[in-house]
């Protein structure tokens, strides 16, 4: 977008060969020329500045109820600052004018976002790698289908907490002491979309671009690595984009359960601080966990789109 | 088959009952009884029958996605088993995946068979036959940017570009506006013309059956059986450069076939009232019964 173009004469524009974009339609300025007024600033960023304000609202709000306790005491509801504060310290240590802290630890939320982030994508990259075989099998074989359905049904409607506490016992028993069992919690919560959502896609592939790959000469294999995956594709990309806000829900609920000293994962820091009644770090910790989660699920929407761009334009 | 001097007509139908399995129902459904026809070389025929009357069937039977039941069914003196590379369809709803764009679509047969052609040779003739049908300079496009027009137009290139001896076309234009239906039929004609290439196209407008056809074979309803075979004696070209409907025959060819198909038109809805109220129906029938091995 170019804003000085506007003195340049329009004649000299060379005619346009395609008109595909819009961007260019002959012998009339482009829309970029147009001056900017106030009111078309207003119509385009209007709902970034209500954001804006929305949020400057909120936090003022925040500040103001927890300096004067109107929900409690700052170790039960802490102001905006104090959070601020513990996030600070939690992230890039203490510096010289803190005071003495107690389990407010020097890079503590740093260290236990470290421990979830790296607990948190082992498990998804287990869930993901057996999610899509098991939902490519279930979709392209009614025996497998048969075979997983109960199982796979039963355990995705289930609420996955509700089996927590029998993996809990697990290490009891010697088996998956310490990380592995929180890889499992994040496995079982994380798969079922993936598998659901690529089987869904096996199964909808449309029949009349099968029929077409059959008689342009494809064999069984080339159909499923021709129409069938690259059909089902978007789909497995929607069931990832779910396991990836399902997947940090276990996560946390993992470390809720698990027992450390210093490094059990910002859920475990979350419990721990409360229970301490360190309610700045608390929040700075939830506050930290919302960003991710934000960034993680909302970053990776668009990517839906960008690997199917005619899903988009269907729907739209 | 073929020793004998005469010119043996290309596809040979005797005898022949096709049908598919319901697979929910679990049952069988006889679409076409006791076909008899012959397509020649070089012959533009039309198969013009009302909706559901199991034409899709035949012409899924032709190009090896179904086995008759009875009867025969050659395609070059010997018996049809299986899709092959010298039959080539083109669909009512396009079929071109749309994860490819044109160029990619059109050169899928390549890819599919091993046609003794190198990826350059292969892109070229693609190439070719994307200019061919009037799409050169959106062979880097996807089909969602594409009108229903131009993806029908890549369907017809995807199904051209391997000179198959015989091109399928399953109601192709059914889905297009009158006046881009008009333009391609125009088109296809021209295409067609100047190849010599046989095509077997099926119908249920009888306007698209007198512009496109050599002979119309009238299909009667389900189960289907050919009711009669019309030549059509209008000389060519019918669409782009001639006016077709300003020609004698047409009126009266056009009644005949009417006469034809009405009784078959009203039995198919079952009602006795409009024509191709079961669109629908017929549709998810017929999908589910290419669905089948």
């Amino acid at each position: 977008m170019n804003q000085n173009s506007d003195d340049q004469p329009m004649e000299t524009k060379q005619p346009t060969e395609k008109m595909t974009d819009g961007t260019q339609i002959a012998g009339q300025p482009r829309l970029a020329d147009a001056k900017w007024t106030w009111e078309r600033i207003w119509r385009r960023w209007r709902f970034g500045i209500v954001t804006v304000i929305n949020l400057t609202v909120f936090f003022t709000l925040w500040e103001i109820a927890g300096r004067n306790n109107w929900i409690g005491p700052s170790n039960v509801f802490p102001s905006f600052s104090e959070m601020f504060n513990a996030l600070r310290i939690g992230w890039v240590g203490k510096s010289g004018f803190d005071g003495p802290t107690n389990l407010l630890d020097n890079h503590i939320i740093a260290i236990n976002f470290w421990e979830t982030l790296k607990v948190y994508s082992v498990g998804m990259v287990i869930a993901i790698a057996l999610g899509i075989p098991i939902g490519l099998a279930m979709g392209g074989s009614k025996w497998i289908d048969a075979l997983m359905s109960p199982y796979v049904w039963t355990l995705s409607s289930l609420p996955r907490i509700a089996v927590f506490p029998i993996l809990v016992l697990l290490p009891f028993i010697g088996i998956g002491r310490g990380s592995p069992i929180k890889h499992i919690i994040i496995i079982l919560t994380a798969i079922f979309p993936v598998i659901i959502n690529t089987w869904a896609g096996v199964k909808t592939t449309d029949p009349s671009l099968v029929s077409a790959a059959r008689v342009f000469g494809a064999s069984k294999w080339q159909i499923n690595m021709k129409v069938v995956m690259p059909y089902t594709l978007p789909f497995i990309v929607s069931g990832i984009q779910l396991s990836l806000g399902r997947g940090l829900i276990g996560a946390v609920v993992a470390e809720f359960l698990s027992g450390a000293n210093r490094n059990g994962g910002i859920g475990w820091l979350i419990f721990r601080s409360a229970a301490a009644f360190n309610a700045p770090l608390t929040y700075a910790a939830l506050f930290t966990l919302s960003i991710f989660a934000l960034v993680l699920v909302q970053g990776t929407r668009s990517f839906e789109t960008r690997v199917a761009p005619w899903r988009a334009k269907n729907t739209a | 088959m073929s020793t004998t001097g005469a010119k043996e007509p290309l596809i040979v139908a005797e005898g022949v009952t096709v049908g598919y399995e319901l697979e929910r129902e679990r049952k069988l459904l006889t679409a076409l009884t006791d076909i008899n026809l012959t397509v020649d070389e070089g012959e533009f025929l039309l198969l013009l029958g009302p909706s559901g009357c199991g034409k899709t069937t035949l012409i899924n039977a032709i190009a090896g996605l179904l086995k008759p039941w009875e009867g025969t069914l050659t395609f070059d003196g010997k018996p049809i088993d299986g899709p092959g590379s010298d039959r080539a369809m083109v669909f009512q709803d396009y079929a071109i995946m749309p994860w490819r764009t044109v160029e990619q679509n059109v050169l899928l047969p390549f890819e599919l068979r091993d046609l003794g052609m190198s990826k350059q040779a292969a892109t070229v003739v693609a190439r070719d036959m994307i200019a061919n049908v009037g799409l050169g300079g959106f062979e880097n496009s996807y089909p969602h940017e594409l009108s229903g027009g131009m993806r029908q137009r890549v369907g017809i290139a995807r199904a051209m570009v391997t000179q198959p001896r015989v091109l399928l076309a399953d109601e192709p234009f059914g889905a297009l506006d009158a006046m881009t239906r008009e333009v391609l039929q125009g088109q296809l004609e021209a295409l067609v013309q100047n190849s010599g290439q046989t095509v077997v196209f099926i119908t249920h407008s009888i306007d698209e059956a007198i512009s496109l056809g050599d002979r119309v074979a009238v299909v009667s309803n389900r189960p289907g059986t050919i009711r009669e075979i019309v030549d059509i004696d209008i000389p060519r070209p019918r669409l782009l450069e001639g006016e077709i409907r300003a020609h004698k025959r047409y009126a009266e060819l056009r009644e005949h076939l009417w006469n034809l198909v009405k009784s078959e038109a009203v039995g198919a809805t079952g009602l006795g009232g409009a024509v191709g109220v079961d669109e629908e129906d017929r549709q998810a029938v017929e999908n589910r019964a290419s669905d089948l091995p």
